[in-house]
């Protein structure tokens, strides 16, 4: 954390509405990226990361600097993202695992159904991208916020498992699922493998790891 | 290694956070299991795939939109009183999260009606009993505290200007501000205290001389390579080193040798001693000056900086005002220039005073007869050959010139008195 930042926050805690409208600046591309891979729709995307940094800056003076602001910036985001996912799954029954999941990791490890678009409905869409795209937003909130902010945006360990309130034990066990997960369905379409590796191998996909 | 616990440690291994003696059982396995190392070729991909979306652009007029959405919110704050603000936006936030957002809305809505009608008096009444507080009195509002941070920032700009130079005058401004800022004493102090410890440094250092020496040498004919050796040897012992050196076979077969020596500053005149010793001195010529001044004046500055620069990071852990950092961020990256600059400046001189240089040239007999042999030289040499050619001539024809003159004379009165007759 840089000077200038600590003492923009100082000033931002006092109710400087310049001072945070700076610290905005260096966060908002983030925030918004981050909103915008958890939740798929621009319009929403905008609309939570602008209700995260209002809640921000509400809450600004019980910011005590315990972790880093970065920190703090991105568990607002990270945290309404989850909550809006989880109730939205609860609408929508969809991609949903039966009840919210959260600490133990034996109950974490549970089959979640499969909900990624059939092999020919990818295969039509060309782009890898865009299969990695969808493959994201068909995880649950949980593993969907471990690829968006590992994956996607290179978060640290440590900072991840700081955002989320885990430890850096859980944030590995809980990555390497969620990559699993991704990969699943990935590669039901065969498109990575195509891709990215001879095609002359052939093996089976991680499944063989359950 | 079984398949199985592989390919619980892939995930990990691609992102390089596995602890070295997994990572080693796994390259292990990896080397033997194509499957497990296909997967990890996989897992790769599909990190690398994620990584590209990261790029993520911003919709126009995000920050805009947010920042009205902030500043409406904030104006609806301010209104409230000092204590009740914590209570007041923590409501918001309740009220933000609750499923009832619009019965909230409703009740927030009045209750904003209730406290502004009740605070706009309060305030008044708070800026009048401050404005009747006699000065000097500690005062507690959240007002006057700002303004003593502010009257300490400008007084810590006002430092920074002499503390830029050494002029005796700009110095005595500084401590005679101080007196009149009891406050800020400790500070001022240490700047002075730091001049003296300067000056007296001034007295500790020892003179720093830029020595250059050039020599000219002609030995033997055949005697190059032995004379290079010598070179070399006298060099080494007294720790210095040739930085450069080049041969040329001049016209005529006869060789020449230069060398760019550099030697500890203090052996500067026995090396040029043994120089030139190794054959006849053709030309020798020692340049020294004296950087002492400019050495302490480099230091000097360069100390100043330095405490400019912490200064200005003290002034940006109080600046009150976002034009404030931002200028105090300008005024140190400003300084932070010139701290790079007068570091350069004094490598520099630490090099060139502390090793000397030497240019040695080196030929055998008449090869430094035909100084340069460039274009320029021989269009020189040409032309003044020319040109004393046309004198040599001119030199030649003057006594027939006279003899010509003379007999024209001659001719010319003898026709003029033939014409009068
Ligand atoms: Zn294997």
């Amino acid at each position: 954390m840089s000077i200038e930042e600590t003492r923009l926050v100082e000033l931002a805690k006092r109710g400087d509405a310049d001072a945070f409208g700076l610290l905005v600046k260096d966060y908002e591309r983030k925030v918004y990226a981050i909103a915008y891979r958890m939740l798929g729709d621009g319009e929403d995307a905008k609309d939570l990361a602008q209700e995260a940094f209002v809640r921000l800056y509400v809450s600004m003076k019980s910011f005590q600097g315990e972790c880093s602001f970065s920190t703090w910036v991105y568990r607002i985001v990270s945290n309404l993202c989850i909550d809006r996912l989880r109730r939205k799954g609860k609408e929508l029954a969809r991609c949903s695992l039966d009840a919210p999941v959260q600490g133990d990791e034996d109950e974490f490890q549970r089959q979640v159904p499969d909900m990624s678009p059939g092999p020919e409905e990818i295969a039509e869409r060309v782009e890898l991208q865009e299969a990695v795209r969808e493959g994201i937003l068909s995880l649950p909130p949980e593993y969907r916020a471990m690829i968006v902010l590992r994956d996607v945006n290179g978060l640290s360990y440590e900072e991840i498992g700081e955002i989320l309130g885990l430890n850096v034990g859980t944030v590995k066990s809980r990555l390497w699922r969620a990559r699993q997960e991704l990969s699943r369905r990935l590669s039901s379409s065969e498109l990575l493998r195509a891709a990215f590796v001879n095609p002359a191998v052939k093996g089976g996909p991680a499944d063989e790891v359950r | 290694m079984k398949c199985v616990e592989a390919r619980q440690l892939l995930s990990e291994y691609a992102d390089g956070e596995l602890d070295p003696i997994h990572a080693a059982k796994l390259e292990e396995h990896l080397s033997d299991c194509t499957e497990c190392a296909m997967e990890l070729q996989l897992l790769r991909a599909q990190i690398r795939c994620c990584a590209e979306l990261s790029d993520v652009k911003l919709p126009d007029g995000f920050h805009e939109e947010l920042m009205a959405r902030i500043k409406a919110s904030t104006q609806h704050s301010s209104a409230g009183s000092k204590t009740g603000m914590n209570w007041f936006s923590s409501w918001i936030e309740k009220a933000a999260q609750s499923r009832y957002r619009a019965v909230a809305g409703v009740a927030m809505v009045l209750l904003l009606a209730f406290v502004l009608s009740r605070a706009y008096p309060l305030v008044g009444g708070i800026g009048e009993t401050t404005k009747s507080r006699p000065e000097g009195v500690p005062q507690v509002t959240m007002q006057s505290a700002e303004k003593k941070l502010e009257l300490q920032d400008s007084y810590g700009r006002g430092a920074l200007q002499p503390a830029g130079s050494l002029a005796p005058g700009k110095e005595a401004q500084s401590q005679s501000q101080s007196h009149s800022q009891p406050q800020q004493f400790s500070s001022v102090n240490l700047d002075t205290a730091n001049v003296r410890a300067l000056s007296g440094q001034r007295l500790e250092i020892s003179q720093k001389l830029i020595k250059r020496g050039s020599l000219s040498l002609e030995v033997p004919e055949g005697s190059l390579d032995k004379a290079a050796q010598n070179v070399q040897s006298i060099v080494q012992a007294a720790g210095g080193y040739i930085e450069n050196s080049s041969s040329s076979s001049e016209t005529d077969k006869r060789g020449r040798l230069y060398f760019g020596l550099r030697v500890p500053e203090d052996r500067f005149d026995s090396v040029f001693e043994q120089l030139s010793r190794i054959g006849r001195v053709v030309s020798r010529s020692v340049n020294v000056s004296d950087v002492t001044e400019q050495f302490i004046d480099v230091q000097a500055q360069l100390r100043n900086k330095e405490t400019q620069e912490q200064r200005l990071l003290e002034i940006m852990g109080k600046a009150n005002t976002v034009g404030e950092i931002l200028q105090v961020e300008n005024e140190l990256n400003r300084v932070r220039t010139d701290i790079d600059s007068l570091k350069q400046r004094l490598k520099y001189l630490e090099n060139a005073t502390a090793m000397s240089t030497i240019a040695l040239t080196i030929a055998e007999p008449n090869a430094l007869l035909p100084v340069g042999g460039g274009l320029l030289d021989s269009v020189v040499q040409a032309f003044m050959r020319a040109a004393r050619g046309v004198l040599i001539l001119a030199a030649s024809l003057l006594p027939y010139a006279a003899a010509i003159a003379i007999v024209w004379w001659i001719i010319a009165k003898l026709l003029g008195r033939a014409a009068k007759s």
